[in-house]
């Protein structure tokens, strides 16, 4: 009996061509190794028989919140005719949900919903949230900056609603130390104003992301669901009358 | 087609979209190679998920020193060998009651009858019992081989081990499974009702 590894080279045809022919030399005169050989390959033949099952599997990764990631189902992984149902289906739900988009914003943060089954009160958009702090935030800063250059010029009397020039001023230490208080207080008073808005941007992008991919899950799952039920339910009713037909055709 | 080597360089600069692309290309492999493994479908649809979901995490650890097939492989085998550990058996194959003949005449290919469908299914279903009972080694060495293409040395490099071994194992395996196909006998052709067409039942009348 010759070397199993070669053996093994041979049969996977991984041998020289000067090696292979070498073995098939030894192969002509070798009963052993000729049934182990074939033997074998019978083996190998069998082996191609066995078919691991099919099932959808469309997995894809999602990001979650902050820097999580989890698995999730590709939607699109249907059949053409169910794939294009379900495509037809999205579009009418992603308009339905576009058309009851809910901008609300609180001392709680701006929050976006979405959803088929609410009837939503008269919306804001984004954009007009967006657009109604930033004026709030430019008028805020000219009486700040109007503040700041009456100040600098030594007037101290303020109002609610604007700088007027107006009683004499005490001193000049006080009048520096006021403007290096007022001066913090803008700064504090922005950075509080930007930090509140990138972090009402991000929990309004997250909250819609999260309910974007459950809303795609649910319909895919869905989908999903009645394509399988479909398939088997036809599959079925056509492998039966295929098995009649033939049983019918070998009693004739 | 951009090539897996393109798509982890963009993976890793954090394009999802390309790392999804890997998933799609590389998902019913590493299912196969699972299911093959472990013998079951839903534990094996489970390790795949999870070696993707891993796979990702470590990204930035993957260095391009292997194929990026290879390296999904080993997280995939490294997941069979947990799976197998947890579940402690040595028979893992599914082992069907019977065949239903309408789910399997839905399998047919046009040009075949419903005899030689019930014919390749079992002779499918013997193979997976004969390679369930084989070594975990010998087994993993054949899948390899047999269903994914690897070469001598990748399948070496992938279960740490010399070339020589790798050779040993698959001769051994395709031995014990010869001897197991040579076992099992050649069923009748005619079609029976639903549940009684297991092939080893057969064996032992």
């Amino acid at each position: 009996m010759c070397d199993k590894e070669l053996l093994i080279d041979y049969l996977y045809g991984e041998l020289a061509t000067r090696e292979q022919e070498a073995f098939d030399r030894h192969l002509a005169s070798c009963a052993d190794c000729r049934d182990e050989v074939a033997g074998l390959r019978g083996a190998r033949t069998h082996l191609q028989s066995w078919a691991p099952p099919e099932p959808e599997l469309g997995f894809q990764i999602v990001r979650g919140i902050g820097r999580s990631v989890t698995m999730s189902r590709r939607w699109w992984g249907l059949s053409p005719a169910w794939g294009l149902a379900a495509a037809a289906m999205l579009v009418g739900a992603v308009s339905a949900a576009i058309a009851q988009v809910e901008v609300t914003a609180s001392a709680n943060g701006i929050s976006v919903r979405t959803g088929w089954n609410r009837t939503v009160a008269p919306a804001t958009t984004a954009a007009a949230v967006d657009a109604a702090s930033s004026a709030a935030l430019t008028r805020m800063e000219t009486r700040v900056r109007e503040l700041e250059a009456k100040l600098a010029g030594g007037t101290t009397t303020l109002t609610p609603t604007s700088l007027t020039p107006g009683a004499a001023v005490t001193s000049r230490t006080s009048d520096a130390e006021l403007l290096r208080i007022v001066r913090r207080m803008i700064e504090q008073s922005e950075e509080r104003q930007q930090t509140g808005f990138a972090e009402r941007v991000l929990r309004v992008n997250s909250d819609y992301g999260v309910a974007r991919r459950t809303d795609l899950d649910q319909v895919g799952r869905r989908m999903d669901q009645i394509q399988r039920s479909t398939f088997d339910t036809y599959q079925r009713t056509k492998t039966l009358e295929d098995y009649v037909t033939l049983r019918v055709g070998l009693q004739r | 087609m951009i090539d897996d080597e393109e798509l982890v360089a963009r993976s890793r600069g954090g394009d999802l979209d390309s790392f999804n692309q890997l998933v799609l290309r590389w998902e019913r492999p590493i299912y196969a190679l699972a299911y093959r493994v472990i013998g079951r479908e839903e534990d094996a649809r489970d390790v795949a998920q999870e070696t993707f979901l891993r796979a990702f995490r470590a990204l930035g650890g993957f260095k391009g020193q292997a194929k990026f097939s290879s390296w999904l492989y080993r997280i995939t085998l490294n997941l069979c060998r947990d799976w197998i550990r947890r579940e402690r058996r040595s028979n893992i194959a599914p082992v069907p009651e019977g065949v239903d003949i309408v789910e399997l005449a839905g399998e047919a290919t046009p040009t075949e009858t419903i005899e030689d469908l019930v014919s390749r299914k079992q002779l499918g279903e013997a193979v997976a019992r004969a390679m369930a009972l084989l070594p975990e080694e010998q087994r993993t060495a054949i899948i390899l081989k047999e269903y994914h293409g690897l070469t001598f040395q990748e399948i070496a490099d992938l279960l740490d081990c010399p070339l020589s071994t790798v050779k040993t194992r698959l001769y051994q395996g395709l031995t014990v499974l010869r001897r197991h196909m040579q076992q099992a006998p050649r069923r009748e052709t005619s079609t029976r009702p639903s549940g009684s067409l297991d092939p080893i039942a057969g064996s032992t009348n």
